[in-house]
């Protein structure tokens, strides 16, 4: 993964989380290139002028937080459906974020964001740093090159 | 004057998200509906009125676009107010949705005064 695209992950990353899930990121992020374990994932594709997909993962503790902070609820009251709706739609505002800055003259659709279990060893992640774990985050291309 | 909202999104902690900062920010709100998609939201606005409609883009069934199109050709809904709040910001789409007749559109992600800034600013337009 090349520094632009780390560097726009953090960009995006600034926006959504500060903006809508008042959360701040700590420090720098990591690239790495295994996927981050025992996390929740959502999943969104996108089609159009370009293909490729999106993934978040987080930690239940951190989803839950998110959740919590998205909704203006107290961590106590979330549901595990309230955290994975939450967590699909924050991979579905990064990735609209992310694509606008990155494509802003394509032509993309947005499919619907799922939460996946399957293990998926091709996509390289950028892990971001926030008060109480890690975001972490793939953008994958398909059938054209960074 | 107490106003009446339609939030149109088919996720619902999105729309929870936006029903927290209408009611945060102190907008005499007197309902605020709820849809889940484009043909819902005619369903619910061909049976009570609304001061405007906040809708999503891409939605199951009817997605905003067409809810846009939709309600610009009937007589009786064209003149409500449309805000599109999504993640979709490409030129193209932006562009395409004011062209149809939304007179607002907020890309996702926002901090919550921008959506109360342009609520109040079309709410006022509305009431003239």
């Amino acid at each position: 993964m090349n520094p632009d695209t780390v560097d726009l992950c953090r960009q995006t990353a600034e926006a959504v989380l500060e903006n809508m899930f008042f959360e701040t990121l700590m420090a720098v992020p990591t690239y790495h290139a295994t996927s981050p374990g025992g996390a929740l994932r959502a999943e969104v594709r996108f089609t159009g002028s370009e293909r490729g997909s999106l993934q978040v993962a987080a930690d239940a503790v951190m989803a839950r937080r998110l959740t919590a902070n998205f909704l203006g609820e107290d961590q106590a009251d979330i549901s595990e459906e309230q955290i994975e709706n939450t967590l699909r739609e924050l991979a579905n505002i990064y990735c609209g974020c992310l694509l606008s800055q990155a494509r802003p003259e394509a032509r993309l659709r947005i499919k619907p964001p799922e939460m996946v279990s399957r293990a998926d060893e091709g996509r390289e992640w950028v892990e971001l740093p926030v008060e109480t774990g890690l975001l972490a985050v793939s953008l994958q291309w398909e059938g054209r090159p960074e | 004057m107490p106003t009446r909202l339609l939030i149109v999104d088919d996720s619902p902690v999105m729309r929870s998200f936006v029903k927290r900062i209408v009611m945060i920010s102190g907008f005499p709100v007197s309902e605020l509906l709820e849809a889940d998609n484009g043909a819902e939201a005619l369903r619910q606005l061909a049976g009570k009125p609304v001061d405007l409609v906040l809708t999503d883009i891409n939605m199951p069934v009817m997605d905003g676009e067409e809810l846009i199109r939709r309600m610009k050709s009937d007589e009786a809904l064209c003149r409500i107010p449309i805000v599109i709040v999504s993640t979709d910001a490409t030129h193209h789409r932006v562009e395409t949705l004011l062209n149809l007749g939304a007179r607002g559109y907020l890309a996702k992600p926002f901090p919550p005064e921008r959506l109360s800034e342009l609520l109040s600013t079309l709410l006022n337009y509305a009431a003239l």
